[in-house]
C-alpha cells in the first residue's frame, strides 16, 4: 500500500518533461532528459522520474496524517493536459473551449507550483515572521501572531497552487493564444521554472515586475522542443512558424529566467543562450545609450550633492 | 419651434462649423419627425453630419430607411443618392470587419488557428465581408443606373463621388491585405521612403499586387474627376469638396505632387464660392501635405485626429 503513495512529487510534471526526452534513447528504456546548471555547466542525463522532484512538496498534514489530495488533483490536470497536447497541439489543430480551459489551468498551475515560487513565498513569510517576533518581543506580547504566521508558512505554497487557479485561469482565457513552432533545426529548451512572464516595456527598469494585467505582458511556456506557448494581450494568435534565430532568442530568455537548471532534449548547447543581451545591434545600441545616460546622471548627482556628508 | 425650423437650424449650425451641435439637433429631430419628406431631408443632412465611423450603424439604418421612402415616392434621384451613400457607409463597416479579420491571422509565419473560437470568428467575419462587398457593388451599379435614367446631373455627381470614396477604401483595404508581414512589410513600416510610389511599386508590392493597387487608385481618381467635372459644369461648390477629397486620398497614397495640384483646384473653387469650411479644411490638408504624412495620429494607441 505504502508503495502507491505519491511521496516523490515533481515541481515540473513528468508528462511535460517527457516531451523533452532525449530521442536517442530507445523506447524500451526509461525516458531521460539533459539537465544543465544555469551557467551551462554540470550537464548530465537524468531519468525523468527522478528529476525536478522533491519529497512531499504538495503533501498536506491533516490531523497528523499525510494527505495527497493536491498531488492527485495536479496529476488529474496533467493527464488532461497531456491528452490535449497529444491530440491537438502536437498536430497543430485548433483547441475547443474545454481544451482551451485545460491549457490555461495547466499554465496557471505551472506559474505557481515551481520551487522558485515556493522559495519566494516562504521567504516573504519568513520576513513577516521575523518582523512579528520582533514586535512581540519589544511589547512583551505572547508569540501569538508569529505562531499563526508560521502555521500559514507551512502550507502557503501548497494551498496557493489552487487558491489562485480560478482567477488566473479566467484571466489567461481572455488572452490571445499563440503556439510558436520551431521550423528550422533549432529546438526549444525548458527549465525548472518553465512558465515565464515578460513585459518588454519594463525591461529598462528594476522597480516594477511583470503582471498578467499589463498591456504588453507575454506568458511563455515551452511545451515541447518544437512548440512554445505564448499568451499575450496583443494580436499574436494561431500556430506560427519561427526561424532558428527566433528560437535561439527564446532559448536565451529561458536560460536567463531559469531558477537553477535548464533542460534540453540533447546535450548540445549554444553560446547565444548564455548571453545577457540579444545579439541585435539596435537593442545593444539602446543598452549602451542607457548605460551612458545612467552614468552621466550618477556623475551629475554626485557633483550636485558633493558637500553632503556620507553617513 | 417647428420641425422645419429645427432642420434649418441644424443646417445653419453645420455651415457655422458646429458639427457636434448639428448632429445632436438632427438626432433629436429624427426621433420625432413623422412627415416623410421632412424625414428624408433630415436623414439626407444627418448622413453628411454624423460620424461615419462612430455612428456607422445608425447611419446605415437611416440610409436604408431613406432608400425605401424615396422608392415609395418614386424619386430616382434621391434613391440613387441614398444608395451610393449606403455603399460608402458599408465600406466603413467592411474596413472595420477586415481589421478584426486581419488581426486573427496577423503573424507572418501563420500556420493555423489556435482555438476553434478564433476559427469560427474568422469564418463569420469573412462571410459578412463578402456579403457587404456584394451589397456595395450592387448598390453602386443600381445607383448609377438610376442617376443616369433620371438625367439629374447633381445626383450623378453624388454617385460618382461615393464611387470614388468606395474605390479609395478598397485601395486602402487591399494595401492592408497585402501587408502580410516579413521583410517587405518591415521595410514599409520602418522607412517612409519605401511608401513613395516608385519604391512601393519596385520593392514592396512588385507585380500583380502593385498593378492592382494602381488600378484601384486610378478608378478612385477617375470617379472623383468625373464627379468634379459634373459639379463644375453645374457651378456647384461640391466640385471643390470633390477635389479636396481626391487630394486627401492621394496624400494618403503618398502622391503629394498630384495631391497639391488637386488641392489648388479645390482652393480656387472654394475662393470663388467663398466657402469658409472648405477653405479651412484646405489649409489643414496643405499642412499635412507639407509635413508628408508625418503628423498622422497613432489611432491604435488611442490618439485622435483633428477631425474627431
Amino acid at each position: 500500500m505504502a508503495k502507491n503513495k505519491p511521496t516523490k512529487q515533481h515541481y515540473v510534471p513528468q508528462c511535460y518533461l517527457r516531451e523533452f526526452a532525449d530521442p536517442t534513447i530507445p523506447p524500451n528504456k526509461e525516458p531521460s532528459i539533459w539537465i544543465f546548471s544555469k551557467k551551462g555547466k554540470n550537464q548530465r542525463r537524468e531519468k525523468i522520474k527522478n528529476t525536478l522532484a522533491s519529497n512531499d512538496l504538495y503533501t498536506l498534514k491533516v490531523h497528523g496524517q499525510k494527505n495527497y489530495v493536491i498531488e492527485e488533483t495536479l496529476a488529474s490536470l496533467e493527464g488532461k493536459y497531456a491528452a490535449v497536447f497529444r491530440t491537438k497541439i502536437k498536430n497543430r489543430l485548433p483547441l475547443n473551449e474545454e481544451e482551451h480551459i485545460i491549457l490555461c489551468a495547466f499554465v496557471s498551475v505551472m506559474l505557481q507550483r515551481t520551487l522558485r515560487h515556493k522559495d519566494n513565498l516562504e521567504q516573504f513569510y519568513s520576513e513577516l515572521i521575523e518582523r512579528a517576533e520582533f514586535i512581540e518581543k519589544a511589547h512583551n506580547l505572547p508569540p501569538k501572531e508569529s505562531v499563526r504566521l508560521k502555521r500559514f508558512k507551512q502550507d502557503a505554497h501548497k494551498l496557493n497552487v489552487f487558491g489562485l487557479l480560478p482567477d488566473i485561469t479566467e484571466l489567461l482565457m481572455k488572452m490571445g493564444v499563440a503556439f510558436l513552432c520551431a521550423n528550422g533545426s533549432a529546438k526549444f529548451i525548458t527549465s525548472d521554472d518553465p512558465c515565464n512572464l515578460f513585459n518588454p516595456d519594463l525591461q529598462w527598469q528594476k522597480f516594477y515586475g511583470p503582471g498578467l494585467g499589463q498591456k504588453s505582458v507575454q506568458v511563455t511556456l515551452p511545451l515541447s522542443p518544437d512548440i512554445m506557448l505564448c499568451l499575450s494581450w496583443s494580436n499574436l494568435r494561431g500556430y506560427i512558424g519561427l526561424g532558428n534565430e527566433r528560437v535561439n532568442e527564446s532559448n536565451r530568455m529561458i536560460v536567463g529566467h531559469c531558477y537553477r537548471y535548464f533542460v534540453s532534449h540533447s546535450k548540445k548547447t549554444k553560446m547565444i543562450w548564455f548571453f545577457r543581451y540579444p545579439l541585435n545591434p539596435i537593442f545593444l545600441f539602446k543598452v549602451v545609450r542607457r548605460r551612458v545616460r545612467t552614468w552621466i546622471d550618477e556623475l551629475r548627482f554626485r557633483y550636485k550633492f558633493r558637500y553632503v556628508r556620507k553617513r | 419651434m417647428s420641425e422645419k425650423d429645427d432642420l434649418q437650424q441644424a443646417l445653419m449650425l453645420l455651415q457655422a462649423g458646429k458639427r457636434k451641435e448639428a448632429a445632436a439637433q438632427l438626432l433629436n429631430l429624427e426621433s420625432r419627425v413623422k412627415d416623410k419628406l421632412l424625414r428624408l431631408q433630415t436623414i439626407g443632412l444627418a448622413l453628411s453630419v454624423l460620424d461615419p465611423i462612430e455612428d456607422n450603424k445608425k447611419l446605415l439604418l437611416f440610409s436604408e430607411e431613406a432608400i425605401k421612402t424615396s422608392q415609395r415616392f418614386g424619386d430616382k434621384d434621391w434613391q440613387a443618392n441614398f444608395m451610393s451613400r449606403k455603399a460608402d457607409l458599408l465600406m466603413n463597416k467592411i474596413s472595420l470587419l477586415r481589421y478584426h479579420q486581419k488581426n486573427l491571422k496577423l503573424a507572418s509565419g501563420w500556420i493555423e488557428f489556435s482555438t476553434e473560437a478564433d476559427k469560427q470568428k474568422y469564418i463569420t467575419l469573412t462571410s459578412e465581408i463578402e456579403k457587404c462587398e456584394k451589397e456595395v457593388s450592387d448598390l453602386l451599379t443600381r445607383a448609377l443606373a438610376f442617376a443616369e435614367e433620371s438625367g439629374n446631373q447633381e445626383a450623378l455627381g453624388n454617385v460618382f463621388m461615393s464611387k470614388a470614396s468606395v474605390e479609395s477604401s478598397r485601395y486602402m483595404q487591399y494595401k492592408m491585405e497585402c501587408m502580410v508581414g516579413g521583410f517587405r512589410t518591415a521595410l514599409w513600416a520602418n522607412f517612409r521612403l519605401m511608401r513613395y510610389p516608385f519604391f512601393e511599386n519596385l520593392l514592396i508590392f512588385p507585380g500583380a499586387k502593385g498593378r492592382m493597387l494602381e488600378k484601384l487608385l486610378d478608378e478612385s481618381t477617375k470617379a472623383s474627376l468625373k464627379a468634379a467635372m459634373i459639379f463644375e459644369k453645374l457651378n456647384d461648390v461640391t466640385a471643390g469638396y470633390t477635389y479636396y477629397n481626391l487630394a486627401n486620398h492621394l496624400k494618403t497614397a503618398y502622391r503629394f505632387r498630384a495631391a497639391t495640384a488637386f488641392l489648388k483646384k479645390a482652393k480656387s473653387i472654394a475662393d470663388k464660392h467663398n466657402e469658409l469650411p472648405l477653405q479651412n479644411n484646405i489649409e489643414v490638408l496643405k499642412g499635412a501635405i507639407t509635413v508628408k504624412n508625418k503628423d498622422i495620429p497613432d489611432y491604435i494607441n488611442g490618439e485622435v485626429g483633428r477631425d474627431l
